[in-house]
């Protein structure tokens, strides 16, 4: 019976090696819970594993984590050493009970770097951290490491050796991008409104995606179900803002880079993007607008569906905003400007970064990708602005309002209703 | 006194002949410290600590030689009379840097080096993660008596630093070079031609060595008697028939996470190396008695087994084992499934100084095998540690058999779960000097663990 504190070191270095052996026996386990046990009243470990979920029974928790904790702040000190398998065995245990102890993710970042370790390792650990505390932060900056330090392996001579590089560079990162949206999606289902994963998801897209026009239209619809299921998840509806943004600012991007070049042909065009893209920017802009009249009927649906949601509202807001001024944008070349009109308050400067909306007649690039990053309080501080050209689209968001202000009996919604047609206002002055 | 006296090193303005003369004294000033050393030398002549006084120099550097560099290097500031002696080559054979680890740069080593010379015989880096290349040859280079040399988690170092050891080291005898990751082959060529007096060599996690490696190595360093290769992954039976053609003399070999080892290999080292006395083979999963019946046939030597998660080996092999081995310590044989009682009582017979005993998940033994375990001479007087964890059909019946082990220290019981407190609280009445591990929980938390007062932060916090 253990009672004196080395009798407690011993026990729980059993469960430590518990824990190992678990994994080692399963290498699949896809889940971590805790099981509520006051005691220990068996000879038995509290290391359960069934099927593919390990449980640690909560009776060893005040003794393993301390111990742990412990003997991780000693090797850190230098008054203990602890090899290779040691260290691996110390830190996963911990991080499975306190995912947000930096120390022990500092320690495997030690041993990626040295060659001991495969990251590979610390994406499983980490996706296994997030089934029971789905938030952690310290678990997603670590994961962004992990995934830069891929980015970079092929440098790596030890790694090409080891013949772990088995795949070519550009399958394995789409594969790693499959698994980091899963391991996003489940994180969002586990904690409402989950900032943290959404945010990863897309730094994900940014960094190890380079924001390819394909993944931004397949997440797109793969998110659409989720989305519709969880109607108050602001960060999941800001996902698809984000993507719809990207979308947008690539294709006019794309747009008015092909107007500033009138005289060379598409084909040939040297765009940033390869010529699969320039081919296709034909196509994503017509889609563009098609996409956000989807959304905006998405929204609708939801609306309609699901009265009282302040986040529909805003989701509806922003994308009527993107709808707004990419039609603005596309008749650009269309419409004889008077530029002069249009930059009011601001200097003639082309490149000037606007404070607000714009109109039509500014410079559509700059004015679209740097108004959408401004909140929609934006709106009450501008000036007078020439009449937008577009009135159809607001007609039928008024007529919307209308509908929905006749027919809904809950109050929230009719506040969010006259909010919007108050924004909806600020927008056509 | 003369104890006080010898903490002199100790402090920062040291603890000199009066209490007075410490208030003077910030060593670090420049201007106060030459006048320090000029008042220290005149109060060596008048008031020379009795210990310089009273103790012949030998005497003297035999204190010395038990002082940490740190402490050394205080002492070698005290007097001149004291810097010679601290400063002694004797005093500097044996270094360990493990306490200042990553505090360890390049340079420390490099003075390291050519402050202690061609005394240095001994020289740990454990855990300097700091150390690279450059200053490991600059070190080669001055100190090329050395013999015992620890590298163990200096991961920076390369082949490079092995080609400096071979170059200007031939006197090294124990090299270790656990997770030095980006040694290749190319090392253990250098070595080979360099270092052959090589006795211990532990490559450890080192999983670029392959066969090649250890060829070229045996070939040069056939003195070698202990050779640690746990986690060279990439070793296959080819690589143990080089070490049987060459390393006469092994004495310790460890293979353990060597996954692609088969019986093959392990007949040919039973062959080659007669005087092996501890065989570490954990982990090779494809072992099967084959391997047993060559040691048994070859090593009558061997000491010490461990054959954890060998899952195919039977009583077959252990018995023939235990009946030509007769040496057997320590044994163990964690998942070794197949075993039952049968192979306790071979053991029993056959092997009277059997220590250490570990059948953790072995779920065929039964009371009956410990029985005999018990009664044996081994059982009653050398027995000190038993692991009887994860063996299912165990009961209290057994810890009644356990009595008579007067020599048992140490008694695994985890998830025997027949096993009942009642029963372990009985034995230990009898033998109130062993060591019961189970998982029946203690009864609080201890405030402090580990001696050590570090807080949680509280983040740390659960539920």
């Amino acid at each position: 019976m253990a009672e004196t504190s080395e009798e407690v070191a011993v026990l729980v270095q059993r469960v430590v090696k518990d824990i190992t052996n678990a994994f080692r026996r399963n290498p699949h386990i896809d889940e971590i819970g805790l099981i509520p046990c006051p005691e220990a009243r068996y000879n038995r470990s509290p290391i359960v594993l069934v099927e593919n979920k390990l449980g640690v029974e909560s009776w060893c928790v005040k003794f393993l984590l301390p111990y742990v904790h412990n003997k991780l702040i000693l090797y850190r000190t230098r008054k203990q050493w602890l090899n290779k398998d040691e260290l691996i065995d110390v830190t996963r245990t911990l991080l499975l009970l306190n995912p947000d102890f930096t120390t022990a993710w500092n320690v495997r970042k030690e041993l990626i770097l040295s060659g001991t370790l495969n990251p590979i390792k610390d994406l499983h650990l980490g996706k296994l951290a997030l089934t029971k505390f789905p938030k952690s932060p310290e678990t997603w900056i670590h994961r962004r490491w992990v995934l830069q330090q891929l980015l970079q392996e092929t440098s790596l001579p030890s790694f090409v050796t080891k013949g772990n590089l088995g795949t070519i560079p550009a399958e394995r990162t789409q594969r790693l991008i499959r698994e980091e949206m899963e391991v996003c999606g489940e994180a969002a289902g586990r904690y409402p409104s989950n900032y943290n994963a959404w945010s990863h998801r897309i730094w994900v897209l940014q960094h190890l995606a380079k924001l390819d026009v394909k993944i931004l239209l397949d997440e797109l619809s793969s998110t659409k179900h989720w989305a519709s299921m969880h109607v108050s998840d602001h960060s999941g509806f800001h996902y698809r803002q984000f993507l719809l943004k990207s979308l947008t600012s690539q294709t006019v991007k794309d747009s008015s880079v092909l107007e500033q070049n009138p005289l060379r042909s598409e084909p040939a065009l040297l765009l940033p993007q390869d010529e699969a893209a320039a081919a296709s920017t034909e196509e994503s802009r017509i889609n563009i607008s098609h996409l956000l009249e989807e959304e905006i009927e998405f929204t609708t649906d939801l609306i309609d569906s699901y009265p009282g949601h302040e986040t529909l509202w805003c989701h509806r807001r922003y994308v009527f905003y993107l709808q707004h001024h990419l039609s603005s944008s596309f008749s650009h070349s269309v419409t004889t400007l008077s530029t002069a009109d249009s930059l009011v308050g601001t200097s003639s400067d082309l490149h000037h970064i606007p404070t607000g909306p714009r109109t039509a007649q500014a410079m559509e690039v700059d004015g679209l990708s740097d108004s959408s990053k401004q909140g929609y309080s934006q709106e009450t501080k501008r000036l007078k602005r020439t009449p937008a050209p577009h009135s159809v689209g607001l007609e039928m968001e008024h007529r919307f309002i209308d509908q929905v202000l006749s027919t809904c009996r809950n109050v929230e919604q009719a506040r969010f209703a006259n909010a919007y047609r108050k924004w909806l206002g600020t927008l056509s002055q | 006194m003369a104890a006080s006296r010898a903490h002199l090193g100790a402090g920062r303005g040291g603890q000199l002949a009066s209490p007075g003369q410490r208030a003077l004294l910030p060593p670090c000033d420049s201007g106060l410290w030459a006048r320090w050393r000029l008042s220290a030398m005149v109060f060596s002549n008048n008031d020379e600590g009795l210990i310089n006084r009273k103790l012949p120099k030998e005497l003297l550097l035999r204190i010395f030689s038990f002082l940490d560099i740190v402490t050394l290097c205080r002492c070698a500031q005290i007097s001149k009379a004291w810097n010679v002696l601290a400063l002694d080559g004797s005093n500097w054979q044996k270094i360990d840097l493990f306490n200042f680890q990553t505090d360890v740069e390049g340079r420390v080593v490099e003075n390291i080096s050519k402050r202690c010379g061609g005394f240095l015989r001994q020289l740990s880096l454990r855990g300097c993660i700091g150390v690279g290349d450059s200053s490991l040859k600059t070190f080669a280079q001055n100190c090329r008596n050395i013999e015992h040399l620890n590298l163990n988690g200096c991961t920076k170092i390369t082949d490079s630093t092995c080609y400096s050891l071979s170059r200007f080291c031939a006197k090294l005898k124990h090299l270790d070079l656990t997770s030095c990751v980006s040694i290749t082959n190319s090392s253990l060529k250098g070595i080979s031609e360099g270092c052959r007096n090589l006795e211990y060599l532990n490559l450890s996690w080192c999983d670029q060595i392959t066969k090649d490696g250890i060829e070229a190595l045996v070939r040069g360093c056939r003195g070698l008697k202990s050779l640690l290769l746990r986690g060279c992954t990439q070793l296959e039976d080819e690589a143990l028939k080089h070490i049987q053609n060459y390393c006469h003399e092994l004495v310790s070999l460890n293979l353990q996470s060597c996954p692609r080892i088969t019986d093959e290999g392990v007949v040919q080292i039973c062959k080659g190396c007669p005087r092996l006395q501890a065989l570490c083979l954990s982990g090779c999963g494809n072992l099967t008695d084959a391997s047993l019946s060559a040691l048994a046939l070859n090593c009558p030597r061997l000491q010490i087994l461990e054959a954890a998660r060998c899952s195919h080996l039977t009583d077959a092999g252990f018995t023939l084992l235990a009946r030509n081995c007769h040496d057997l310590e320590k044994m163990d044989l964690e998942e070794c499934v197949l075993i039952t009682d049968s192979t306790l009582i071979q053991l029993s017979i056959h092997c009277p100084n059997l220590q250490a005993l570990s059948l953790s998940h072995c779920e065929l033994i039964t009371d009956d095998g410990i029985l005999h375990l018990s009664n044996s001479s081994c059982g009653q007087e050398r027995l000190q540690v038993l692991e009887l964890d994860n063996c299912l059909l165990i009961t209290d019946v057994a810890l009644e058999h356990l009595e008579h082990c007067q020599g048992l220290e140490r008694l695994e019981l985890y998830d025997c779960q027949q096993v009942t407190r009642a029963g372990i609280k009985r034995m230990r009445a009898q033998l109130p000097h062993v060591k019961v591990h189970a998982y029946f929980a203690p009864v609080t938390p201890p405030t402090a663990v580990g001696g050590s007062g570090h807080r949680l932060c509280r983040c740390c916090v659960i539920l």
